[in-house]
């Protein structure tokens, strides 16, 4: 089986999944409150925006000092000085800039790492300092401590804890900053709604003249420092205007979405970029380790002398893992979890081929309380796989055996930018950010899903020899069903209104306008002269965005996936172990900039205002994307022809699709292609 | 009796390799065919009086997780279980084996609430902690773990 050969997939030598989760996470939360900050509001949006910016980065310099106070964690100092070497012989052999500080706990707590930009630390329990020491300290079961170190070392040398701190706190800030603007902002809004009749009546000569002791000429300063009659009677004639319901409003649909957002990205992002991170941590392991045996027994708990002894085990486990594996439905497969084939409509349990149960004992019963659990096993089961904050076993060590499982397949990258594409959509309908409908924020969710894909998919699989184009279509089918199927309820709702209740339409829509507007409070008569034409248009503009962005997505993928294929196949390229995936970067960006300033704002100005064809700034945005693109593709054809499928040690020419270990198919040469992207190590 | 001694016989050996991937079937089924494959240095690990590990939190990195593979745990469990009722039997009729074990069980009715007794007792000893991830509970657990036993005993 490949899978178990030597040679496997460098991971660390391909974009970071980590990074790219992390970025998503960031761009997701951040971008949207930035891009609400810009333009008028009713209420000053910028402050928050800056505090989310900056609050996070500050709160997570001080995690360490602030965790150390918290569980009384002190540095290890003259103790466990075995454990100290352990610690630091281990960040040099993984080249770690410099070696982190060993901090003990003295409650219980497992062995994990903290730290900041500058400072590193690896903290662990009393009783497990204890227990490392004492298999350092034994020859036969040292390799096993050193695994456990080497993995939390490797969460600084992927850089993936500061990742993890960053978000962690952000997500934390936006529940509490986002909760504090509703709470504050509505009280407020109420307290108006409550004291707005009694403040407009006030008037002030009269209240003062009634304050007793106060002199002519205290009296007439305060007077003077008060608005005069006419100042007075023009807040008036405003504040007849003000619909406080309609701020009110205002304020719920503006914060609402980023609420809800913020709460789906903290339960189902957050964790897989937990597990993602552990996956890539086990990768350095065995990389580091040069075998897999070490990291499999701190993994189960496994002594090193017991696995020694049954040499069988691990080759046996990897096979039994990998033909489970293979042997699951899409839904296991896009979660990495195991579920036999058909398990939906099985009333019992199906046994292995050794179950000691005799096969009469399964049979199918009515379907009770244990037995509808039985049957809704494999949603529960994949409902606490997304939950959970490690990976399984079977997954890890599924994935160290054959390292490129770490990236996703194609139905779970397209779950995950589909579900990003269609949060952003979202978020991007708030009352915050929908007045730059049809400029260019808005072509921001579009922009996500072609560099999520090209980065988190494309390059992985085409480094594997995979043939993606199919997978292309899927995946931009995924995304385009996911907003179809959001789109579509609402314009059903709609006609339905239209048809059943058009007055209630009529209402909904003076909100939704009201909202969205930003002069909330001054809304008068917002009433709709066509209701049917309004929801004609919106539903076929809607509807025309959801298969032009199909097209334009898949178009600028296939342009993304014939470049890449391309390129991989530079294999005389100088330094390419530094440089290629920077060229890959920087091919993916062209793209997304050509798109973005040529393509998307042409197709969005034809659909929408045709007026707008001849605005200086879009033709300029225009020129500028199309001379970027086409200095790109000229530097790229240059280049190919240079370094393109040529050996770069006996100049013979090369010939097939890339993949990692692909080889000079000369007598004389035989030499690796890119020696970079693999990792040897034994499994 | 400890683990080691009990474990010395051949046949109890055996009798926890069959338990334990019983529980396994019973209680994972899609573990299964890993679990075949890892019970052989498990059971070596109980019979050398190493424990294998186990921990509480799924927040934290790396290999403090708990283990998601239920075999990882069942053998330690079974393992201590039975060589308590072993010492049972040794209190009762002076003699620690299979055998005895199985006589006592027809004989006497206390058997099986003894059996429950120590499933109780070890687990809270062996302090066992199941994965998020699992799908059944740790009463149901105990009561696999139980009819296993019961049903080893009996059938063998």
């Amino acid at each position: 089986m490949s899978t178990m050969s030597k040679v496997k997939l460098n991971i660390f030598a391909l974009p970071s999944q980590t990074t790219l989760l992390f970025g998503l996470m960031v761009t997701v939360l951040l971008g949207v409150v930035l891009l609400g900050s810009l333009g008028y509001s009713p209420i000053l949006i910028w402050p928050l925006a800056l505090g989310l910016l900056l609050l996070p980065l500050r709160t997570f310099l001080a995690r360490p000092g602030r965790e150390f106070n918290r569980h009384d964690i002190r540095p290890a100092g003259k103790n466990f000085l075995c454990l100290q070497q352990a610690v630091e012989t281990s960040a040099q052999k993984i080249c770690l800039s410099h070696s982190p500080k060993l901090m003990i706990n003295p409650h219980d707590g497992p062995l994990h790492t903290i730290g900041t930009f500058r400072h590193w630390y690896v903290v662990t329990s009393h009783q497990e300092a204890l227990n490392l020491e004492e298999k350092l300290a034994d020859s036969a079961r040292a390799p096993a401590a050193h695994a456990k170190i080497i993995h939390e070392l490797y969460h600084f040398k992927t850089g993936d804890y500061w990742k993890m701190g960053y978000v962690g706190e952000l997500l934390r800030l936006t529940f509490l900053f986002i909760g504090w603007a509703i709470a504050f902002f509505f009280g407020f809004g109420l307290l108006l709604v409550v004291a707005a009749p009694d403040a407009l009546q006030m008037n002030p000569p009269e209240l003062v003249g009634q304050i007793d002791g106060l002199t002519p000429e205290i009296r007439q300063a305060i007077v003077q420092m008060m608005p005069s009659a006419a100042e007075i009677v023009e807040v008036r004639q405003k504040a007849v205007g003000i619909n406080m319901s309609l701020v009110l409003n205002f304020i719920l649909s503006a914060f609402l979405p980023l609420v809800l957002v913020g709460l789906v990205l903290w339960r189902f992002y957050w964790p897989k970029l937990w597990r993602t991170r552990e996956l890539y941590a086990d990768a350095g392991v065995v990389r580091t380790q040069g075998e897999i045996m070490p990291f499999f027994a701190a993994l189960m708990g496994l002594s090193l002398p017991s696995l020694r002894k049954y040499p069988d085990t691990i080759p046996s486990t990897l096979k039994a893992i990998h033909r489970k594996k293979a042997a699951t439905g899409w839904l296991a497969r896009w979660e990495g979890i195991n579920i036999p084939r058909g398990r939906f409509f099985r009333m019992q349990p199906q046994y292995g081929a050794f179950s000691p149960i005799a096969p009469s004992q399964s049979r199918v019963q009515f379907p009770g309380r244990k037995k509808l659990a039985q049957i809704f096993k494999p949603l529960t089961t994949v409902f606490r796989a997304l939950l959970a904050y490690h990976p399984d076993d079977e997954t890890r060590l599924f994935c160290v055996s054959d390292p490129g499982q770490v990236f996703d397949s194609w139905f779970r990258t397209a779950i995950l930018v589909g579900s990003l594409t269609l949060l952003l959509d979202i978020l991007l309908s708030s009352p915050l950010t929908l007045i730059h409908v049809g400029n260019w924020p808005m072509h921001f969710s579009s922009l996500i899903v072609m560099i999520t894909v090209s980065i988190g998919y494309l390059i992985p699989a085409l480094v594997r020899g995979r043939s993606v184009w199919l997978d292309v279509v899927k995946i931009v089918g995924v995304v385009a069903g996911l907003r179809l199927l959001w789109l579509l309820p609402i314009i059903a709702i709609l006609f339905f209104s239209l048809i059943f209740a058009p007055e209630f339409l009529d209402e909904m829509l003076q909100h939704a306008v009201a909202s969205i507007a930003h002069y909330a409070g001054n809304s008068v008569d917002l009433g709709f002269d066509d209701l049917t034409g309004f929801v004609v248009k919106a539903s076929i503009i809607n509807l025309a965005q959801v298969f032009i962005i199909f097209f334009v997505l898949l178009a600028a993928l296939f342009l993304i996936t014939w470049l890449l294929r391309r390129l991989l196949t530079w294999y005389a390229f100088p330094q390419a172990e530094r440089h290629l995936m920077q060229v890959a970067s920087l091919i993916v960006s062209l793209v997304v900039v050509f798109c973005g300033l040529t393509i998307l704002p042409l197709i969005t100005v034809a659909l929408l205002r045709p007026e707008n064809f001849l605005n200086p700034f879009l033709i300029v945005a225009e020129l500028f994307g199309l001379l970027l693109a086409v200095t790109g593709v000229g530097f790229f054809f240059y280049a190919d022809r240079k370094y393109a499928r040529r050996c770069p040690f006996c100049n013979a020419p090369v010939s097939g699709p890339p993949h990692f270990d692909k080889c000079c198919k000369t007598d004389t040469c035989n030499a690796l292609l890119f020696p970079w992207l693999l990792a040897e190590y034994e499994t | 009796m400890n683990a080691e001694h009990f474990l010395f016989a051949p046949e109890n050996q055996e009798a926890i390799r069959a338990i334990s991937l019983k529980v396994v079937a019973e209680a994972e089924p899609d573990q299964s065919d890993v679990s075949v494959t890892l019970i052989n240095p498990l059971v070596d690990m109980a019979a050398r009086g190493d424990v294998a590990a186990g921990s509480t939190s799924d927040r934290h990195g790396g290999f403090n997780g708990v283990n998601s593979l239920l075999i990882v745990i069942i053998v330690p469990l079974v393992t201590a279980v039975m060589d308590n009722l072993l010492d049972y039997c040794l209190g009762k009729v002076g003699e620690a084996s299979l055998s005895t074990c199985q006589f006592l069980l027809r004989q006497n009715k206390d058997m099986k609430s003894q059996i429950d007794l120590t499933i109780d007792n070890m687990a809270a000893k062996v302090q066992i902690t199941l994965p998020a991830s699992s799908s059944i509970g740790m009463d149901e657990l105990k009561k696999i773990v139980r009819d296993a036993i019961l049903d080893h005993l009996k059938n063998q």
